[in-house]
C-alpha cells in the first residue's frame, strides 16, 4: 500500500459549484450530445435509451441514463503492483504519484543533447523511478524509437515490466486488437488471465478528442481492457480557449461531458468496470500557440475534476508538476511546484507529471529526481500540524524549563521523522561548505542521485521464463498482419 | 472611397466580424473598387494584425477573429473583381495529419496561423494517405505541403511522403514541411523535408521563408 494521506485538503470548488457543473454536464449530454466513433458503443447506448444519429455518429444521452449510471456506488480502483508492497489503492483518500510518460524525445543523461528516445532510456527511467520514495505508479516514460514502429507499443510494455515491479499505467491508446495483445502480455506476467483479472498489474489510458468526441478504436480498446478487468482511465483534455471555453468552469464541463459519456459506455459494456477520470486541462498559450502544461490553471482544473470525479464515484488522474521549460532548472521547478501543490492538497488520486519537460514531451532523469524532492516537501505541507497533548508537550516544556534545550529529549527523536521534512536534494549546508564542495547545483546533486539509482539492480526481477515469453509475444506481434491502423 | 478602404482595414484590425459584410456591400454601393478594397483594405489590415501578434502585442484569438473578418470581407468583394484585373497573389498550402494518426490540434493551429497570415490553406484533416496528400497538392497547385504526426509510430509516413514525392517528380515543385511533438530538426533534415518548427508561430515564419525563397 502506498500513497500520501491528506490531513489538510484544499478543494477549489464549493459543493454548489460541483452540483452546478454536474448538472450542466448531464444537461449537455442530453442537449448537445457527443460524437461516438464506435459502432458497438452506439448500439449499446441506443439500447439503453439514447438518441443516436448513425450518420453523424452523434449520440444524445438522456439525463435518466447518466443519473442511473452515476447512482451506482463509488468504485475504487486498485492498481496492483508486481511487488504487492507497492500496490496503489485509489480509494478517494490517498494521493499517489506517477511520472509523466510517452515522451518521444529525451535529454541524453550524459551529453544533455535532445534526441529521440530509445529503449535504453525507457529502461533507465524505470530504474531511476525504482529509487524514488515518492513515486508509486510507473507509466512508460518514453517511446522506444529504436524498436520497429509496428511493435513499439508492445516493446514499451515489455521493457517496463522488466525494469520495475510497480503497477504499469500505460497510455497505450490501443484499439481492441492491440489491447488483446497487451492484455496477453499482462496475463503472462501476472500468471494467467484470471490472475490478471484478480490483480490487474497494468491499466490503460484512453484519450478522448476535445471537444466532445470519443474515437471509435480508442473506445473499443477500452471495452476490451474492461472485459479483462484491466482498469481504464478516460483521459479528457480540452484546451481552454482552443478546444474548450477559455473559462475553466466551461472547459471542465466539456471534460465532464466527455468523461461521463465514456463512463456510461464503459459501464454499459462491462457493468462494474473500474474507470478513472483522467484529465490534463491547461490553457493554450495565446502568444506562442503552445499548450501551457506548466500553467497554474493546470493545478486548479486537476482539483476541480478530482472533486467532480469523486462526486461521480470514480478516482481521478490529473496532470501536475508539468512544465513547458526545455531544460530542468528554475523555470521547470517554479512551474511544477504550485501546480503539484494544488493537486496534492486537492486530493487527486493519481498525479501524473514527474520527469518530463516541454509539456510532457522530453524525458529528463534529472527532472524526475528533482520532482520527487518537490513531492517530499508538498507531502509535509499536506500532512499539516497534528495537535494533541503529546504534540503540544506542555509537560516537556516544563521539564526542559526556561532557557533549556530540547535536543537531548527522547520526545524529539520520537517525533522528528514525522514532524520534519528531511531533505535529500535540498542543500542546507553553510555557504563556505557548499563552496568547498565545488558549488554543486541542485541539478548536479540530482545527477548524482540518478547515477546511484542506475547502479542498483532491478528489484523483484521477472522470472527468466516470463522474460522469454514476453520476447516471444513481441516477436509474434511483429509477424502478425495488422488489421487495424496503428494509433 | 478611400474612406471605405480605410474603414475595411480598420474593421479587420478591430475584428468586427459582425459588420464587415454589410460594410463591404456598402462600400461597393458607393463605388469602391473591390480589388482595391481587398488589397489596400482587408489585406493591409491583416498584415498589421499579423505584425502586432508577432511583436507580442496581440493574443491568438484576436488574430483568428481578424482573419475571420478578412475572409468574410473577401467573400463579398472577390466575386466582383473583374476577371483578369490582376488576380490576388495568394500562396496555397495543403495540410494533413499523416495516415495512422488522428491527432490534429497542432495542425489546426498551424492552419489558423497560416490563414491569419494571408496563406490560402486547405486542411485535409487526419489519417491521410500519402497518395491522397500528393494528389490534392497537385490538384490545387500548392506551394507548400505540411504534414503532422503526434505518434512516433506514424512518423515514418512522413518519410514515405517525401520518398513518394521524389519518385513522382513533384519534389521540386512543392515545398514539404513536417511537424508534431516527436519531430526534431534533425529528423526533418534526415527525411529530406524543407524544414520543421516547434510551434505554429514558427510554422508561419518557415512558410514565409519558403515562399519568399521561391519568388
Amino acid at each position: 500500500m502506498s500513497g500520501l494521506s491528506i490531513r489538510r485538503p484544499y478543494p477549489v470548488l464549493s459543493k454548489d459549484d460541483v452540483s452546478q457543473i454536474r448538472a450542466a454536464a448531464i444537461e449537455g449530454l442530453e442537449r448537445i450530445g457527443v460524437k461516438i466513433g464506435t459502432t458497438q458503443g452506439r448500439k449499446l447506448l441506443k439500447k439503453a435509451g439514447a438518441t443516436v444519429d448513425e450518420r453523424a455518429e452523434i449520440v444524445k444521452i438522456p439525463r435518466s441514463l447518466t443519473e442511473e449510471i452515476l447512482a451506482k456506488p463509488h468504485v475504487p480502483v486498485t492498481m496492483h503492483a508486481r511487488d504487492p508492497k507497492q500496490t496503489a489503492v485509489l480509494d478517494f483518500s490517498h494521493v499517489h504519484l506517477c511520472n509523466n510518460g510517452t515522451g518521444p524525445l529525451t535529454l541524453d543523461f550524459e551529453t544533455g543533447k535532445r534526441r529521440p528516445s530509445t529503449a535504453k532510456d525507457l529502461a533507465d527511467s524505470a530504474r531511476v523511478s525504482n529509487a524514488l520514495e515518492n513515486h508509486h505508479v510507473f507509466w512508460p516514460m518514453c517511446n522506444s524509437n529504436d524498436a520497429p514502429p509496428e511493435v513499439r507499443l508492445y516493446v514499451d510494455l515489455q521493457i517496463s515490466f522488466e525494469n520495475t515491479p510497480k503497477h504499469i499505467l500505460y497510455a497505450s491508446g490501443a484499439n481492441s486488437e492491440e489491447a488483446r495483445r497487451l492484455i496477453a502480455m499482462g496475463a503472462a506476467v501476472a500468471g494467467g488471465a484470471e490472475e490478471l483479472r484478480k490483480r490487474p498489474i497494468m491499466s490503460s489510458v484512453q484519450t478522448t478528442i476535445a471537444p466532445l468526441q470519443l474515437d471509435g478504436p480508442m473506445m473499443d480498446g477500452a471495452f476490451t481492457f474492461g472485459a479483462a478487468g484491466v482498469p481504464v482511465a478516460i483521459f479528457t483534455m480540452p484546451t481552454p480557449g482552443a478546444t474548450g471555453p477559455v473559462t475553466l468552469a466551461g472547459s471542465v464541463t466539456v471534460a465532464a461531458m466527455e468523461f461521463l459519456s465514456g463512463l456510461v459506455l464503459c459501464r454499459l459494456a462491462n457493468r462494474n468496470a473500474p474507470v478513472i477520470w483522467g484529465c490534463g486541462v491547461t490553457p493554450l498559450d495565446m502568444k506562442t500557440t503552445t499548450r501551457a502544461g506548466g500553467a497554474p490553471e493546470h493545478g486548479l482544473t486537476g482539483v476541480a475534476i478530482t472533486q467532480l470525479a469523486h462526486d461521480f464515484g470514480c478516482p481521478s488522474l490529473t496532470g501536475g508538476f508539468d512544465t513547458t521549460a526545455s531544460v530542468p532548472g528554475t523555470q521547470s521547478s517554479i512551474e511544477g511546484f504550485p501546480q503539484g501543490l494544488s493537486v496534492v492538497l486537492g486530493g487527486a488520486d493519481l498525479i501524473v507529471g514527474l520527469g518530463l519537460l516541454e509539456d510532457a514531451k522530453t524525458l529528463s532523469l534529472v527532472k524526475l529526481v528533482i520532482d520527487n524532492e518537490e513531492v517530499a516537501m508538498i507531502k509535509r505541507l499536506a500532512d499539516g500540524i497534528v495537535v494533541s497533548d503529546e504534540t503540544i508537550a506542555l509537560d516537556l516544556i516544563e521539564k526542559v524549563g526556561i532557557g533549556g534545550m530540547f535536543l537531548a529529549e527522547k520526545h524529539t527523536m520520537k517525533h522528528l521523522r514525522e514532524e520534519q521534512y528531511l531533505p535529500s536534494l535540498i542543500d542546507r549546508r553553510s555557504a563556505d561548505l557548499w563552496e568547498r564542495d565545488g558549488r554543486k547545483s541542485l541539478e548536479d546533486r540530482a545527477r548524482t542521485k540518478v547515477r546511484q539509482a542506475l547502479a542498483q539492480p532491478v528489484p523483484c526481477p521477472l522470472d527468466p521464463a516470463v522474460v522469454r515469453k514476453l520476447g516471444a509475444m513481441v516477436d509474434e506481434a511483429s509477424k502478425a498482419e495488422i488489421t487495424e491502423p496503428i494509433r | 472611397m478611400d474612406d471605405y478602404v480605410a474603414r475595411l482595414k480598420k474593421a479587420v484590425i478591430e475584428y468586427d466580424m459582425e459588420n464587415i459584410a454589410a460594410l463591404a456591400k456598402e462600400a461597393l454601393d458607393h463605388g469602391m473598387d473591390p480589388l482595391q478594397g481587398i488589397e489596400k483594405g482587408l489585406a493591409l489590415g491583416i498584415r498589421e494584425v499579423g505584425q502586432r501578434f508577432g511583436a507580442g502585442e496581440l493574443f491568438l484569438p484576436e488574430l483568428v477573429m481578424a482573419a475571420e473578418t478578412m475572409r468574410t470581407g473577401v467573400a463579398v468583394l472577390e466575386p466582383l473583381v473583374p476577371k483578369g484585373a490582376g488576380a490576388r497573389e495568394t500562396h496555397k498550402v495543403v495540410l494533413a495529419t499523416v495516415q495512422d494518426d488522428i491527432h490534429e490540434i497542432g495542425k489546426n493551429l498551424v492552419a489558423t496561423m497560416l490563414t491569419a497570415n494571408g496563406f490560402d490553406v486547405v486542411d485535409m484533416g487526419v489519417n491521410q494517405p500519402t497518395d491522397a496528400i500528393l494528389k490534392k497538392a497537385q490538384e490545387l497547385h500548392a506551394e507548400i505541403v505540411g504534414v503532422s504526426a503526434l505518434m512516433t509510430t506514424s512518423m515514418p509516413r512522413m518519410k514515405e511522403l517525401l520518398a513518394a514525392a521524389q519518385t513522382k517528380g513533384v519534389r521540386s515543385k512543392e515545398k514539404f514541411v513536417v511537424g508534431g511533438a516527436p519531430v526534431t530538426e534533425q529528423y526533418a533534415k534526415e527525411i529530406g523535408s524543407d524544414g520543421t518548427a516547434g510551434d505554429a508561430s514558427g510554422a508561419v515564419r518557415l512558410a514565409q521563408k519558403l515562399v519568399g525563397a521561391k519568388t
